[in-house]
């Protein structure tokens, strides 16, 4: 029994200075944590501008990607450095609130309304307001995000425009993220909203065409705020600056705008002037 | 959509590559999982057999305390840690959010109570004339401790093994208190999550593969000590 | 000289009745005491507080003129002494590793061990079956082995009780010489009287 034991320790040992020498880092990096939502890191658009900035900087920035409310949340509480979303409203309140230093506009892509190419309901080319009273008059599935993210809250905007009483029986709320409503959606044969960018990043796995766009509607601006230092002393608060003077730069905006998938341009670059102004 | 056996030649594909971010996932999801599971069976196993031996007042309340915890959702270790250790949380100084520690942590909060609860049951079909026999030999404290050890280890291994099992799978508080961070906090599981939500399923299944293949490989491992350990 | 034990007004009451009441006894050293009583007498229980496995409702113990009930160290107390129960458990493990047990506990070094087990396990015939599980034996089996692992500590007293009930004949003159041979003081547990023939006195457990 003891040998065994001996052994044991011994692979036990070994296996902890193996993985502790590969997860601990070389060099102390400077480093932040980006709050952003899962919409935005599933473009694929920050594993490809990200480590260009830490190129420049050296600074690490270590991304966090979660729903829209859990993204603003880490930043209130200070467990993120900065968070990146698209939800306009929320972005200003969380300046106004005092919990960010100051709202920049980084970018825009569009949303879609998508659905099957039979197109039951007849919404294409409609309005985005007139689309979705549409499919709640014929009651044909429509699957919502239901997590109060940027998305979602887009869609409950176009829905307010919409002005229906009901959104049809079809109306499925599944509290997930894009790419999960995408693929129901798929599978379901039905209708939902999504970012160009999760759609067309996804294109191939999805039997779902775009029918509703290029409605004034349907933009989603996104922005980048600092976490205000003042209310969570602990943050990297120039780490952060660091990060949106960069990524508003000339160069890191000319990399947003570069950057494709499948061929197709994802975002236009903003250059920090806000879509509505503020 | 492709199909089952498209996505396994896909994932099969993937693995032969060795990629280098596989690879990290890997031996995260290791780290956190070995490192936590043992720590908790250092303290649990021990706990679990002075429990099994003494009986004092509120033993029966302790045991269902242990029997409730060993049902607890992980999530919800998840959701208590992160309360925590968040910056504005009373041990959000430590800046243990979102990193490996605290994923270890989560780890064994978790395995704890399953450790000691199988090593109670392993207890409870320990003899009592054995144990009477360990006594009356004439041995310490510690000495009886050992013996103990040695006589239900087939039980210790079990309960170990229910314990690593519970942490290899873990999804739900790891993802909490860790925040699937690429290069960082990301292990298999999350990665799952991860790639699925996307709709990466060749991805996906080859990161479930080689979670497979982790979990089979340390169980043999274990089941080979438990041969030799028949002497 | 001391005796090495000495049992004083030791009363046991189980059920609210006295199994035995005020046992006043001496074992002197080298004795060999046969405690003769029927079945149910409580002669287990006697060894069982003896043994300092259960307290007695009243009474008390002395080994070596020193007092044994309340000991805080009550393994050292044990150390001097070796115990057969009539139904031996055996530790889930080899029938070598089972016999070693109490020398191991004792420290005592691995040759020397190994020595000591081999030469007792050949006298009790249990050679053959060192590397067997201890588990998979019979009842005859076990009580032999349970007698080699408390002969080989060369206890100062060996507590038997009736530890060759399930033995056969041949065994049982096997064990009973091996009773005899040793220095240790013993105390043997029997039905009848004439069945034990180890003895060099015989004390009679009457009820209380």
């Amino acid at each position: 029994m003891n040998r065994n034991t001996l052994i044991l320790a011994m692979l036990i040992t070994s296996l902890f200075s193996a993985c502790l020498t590969t997860t601990r880092q070389p060099t102390q990096k400077d480093s932040i944590v980006l709050a952003t939502t899962t919409s935005t890191y599933d473009s694929g658009l920050l594993d490809y501008l990200l480590p260009k900035f830490e190129e420049q900087t050296g600074i690490e920035v270590k991304v966090v990607s979660v729903g829209t409310g859990h993204a603003l949340e880490l930043g209130r509480r200070g467990d993120s450095d900065v968070i990146l979303v698209h939800s306009p409203a929320d972005e200003k309140r969380f300046v106004t609130e005092g919990y960010g230093v100051k709202r920049h506009c980084v970018m825009y892509n569009d949303f879609v309304i998508l659905g099957p190419e039979t197109d039951t309901a007849g919404i294409e080319n409609l309005s985005a307001p007139k689309a979705l009273s549409q499919i709640a008059t014929t009651g044909l599935t429509f699957i919502s995000r239901g997590d109060d993210s940027g998305t979602h809250k887009k869609e409950l905007t176009l829905w307010e425009a919409a002005d229906v009483a009901d959104r049809g029986e079809g109306y499925i709320e599944i509290g997930a993220g894009m790419g999960q409503t995408l693929l129901t959606a798929s599978e379901k044969q039905g209708y939902t909203i999504s970012d160009r960018a999760t759609y067309v990043s996804m294109k191939n796995r999805l039997e779902l065409e775009v029918l509703v766009s290029r409605d004034s509607l349907l933009l989603n601006p996104y922005g980048i705020i600092a976490v205000n230092p003042e209310k969570n002393p602990g943050v990297n608060d120039i780490g952060a600056e660091d990060l949106i003077r960069w990524i508003n730069s000339d160069e890191g905006q000319a990399l947003i705008g570069n950057f494709t998938k499948n061929g197709e341009q994802l975002f236009t670059p903003l250059y920090d002037e806000c879509l509505d102004g503020g | 959509m492709t199909g089952l056996t498209d996505s396994l030649i896909g994932a099969g594909k993937l693995i032969l590559t060795f990629d280098s971010e596989l690879v990290s996932i890997t031996v995260l999801t290791l780290y956190v999982s070995l490192f936590g599971a043992i720590a908790a069976g250092l303290i649990a196993a021990p706990f679990g057999i002075l429990l099994g031996l003494k009986n004092f007042r509120g033993k029966g309340i302790v045991v269902n305390i242990i029997n409730t915890f060993m049902g607890l959702p992980p999530v919800i270790v998840g959701l208590l840690l992160y309360v925590l250790f968040s910056r504005q949380g009373a041990l959000g100084n430590t800046g243990l959010l979102f990193t490996p520690q605290i994923m270890v942590l989560a780890q064994f909060i978790i395995a704890f109570p399953i450790i000691t609860g199988v090593t109670l049951s392993a207890m409870q079909g320990l003899e009592k004339d054995v144990h009477e026999l360990i006594v009356s030999l004439g041995s310490t404290k510690t000495q009886r401790m050992s013996l103990i050890f040695f006589e239900i280890r087939y039980g210790l291994i079990t309960a170990f093994m229910a314990g690593l099992g519970r942490a290899f799978s873990e999804v739900g508080a790891v993802i909490i208190v860790g925040g699937n961070i690429r290069n960082h906090t990301r292990v298999l599981t999350t990665s799952i999550v991860l790639e699925t939500s996307r709709g990466e399923f060749e991805q996906a299944m080859a990161l479930g593969i080689i979670l497979l293949a982790l979990v089979f490989v340390i169980n043999y491992g274990i089941t080979i000590l438990q041969g030799e350990s028949q002497r | 000289m001391k005796p090495l034990l000495t049992v004083k007004n030791l009363s046991k009451t189980f059920d609210g009745k006295y199994l035995f009441k005020n046992l006043n006894f001496t074992v002197s050293r080298g004795e060999r005491l046969a405690v003769s009583a029927p079945n149910g007498a409580g002669k287990t229980t006697l060894i069982r507080i003896i043994n300092l496995l259960e307290t007695p409702t009243s009474g008390e113990l002395y080994f070596n003129g020193k007092p044994a009930g309340d000991a805080r160290n009550q393994w050292m107390v044990r150390r001097n002494m070796a115990v057969v129960f009539q139904r031996p458990a055996v530790l889930n493990t080899t029938v070598y590793n089972n016999i070693s047990i109490g020398l191991k506990i004792r420290g005592e070094k691995k040759d020397v061990i190994d020595k000591k087990v081999k030469n007792i396990s050949k006298s009790f015939g249990l050679n053959q079956m060192e590397d067997k599980n201890a588990q998979a034996l019979s009842g005859g089996e076990k009580q032999l082995l349970a007698l080699a692992r408390a002969i080989v500590l060369a206890p100062d007293l060996l507590l038997l009780d009736e530890p060759t009930s399930n033995l056969d004949p041949e065994n049982t003159a096997l064990a009973e010489k091996a009773i005899k041979n040793i220095a240790s003081t013993v105390i043997i547990t029997s039905p009848s009287a004439a069945a034990c023939k180890v003895a060099t006195r015989t004390f009679y457990l009457s009820g209380g």
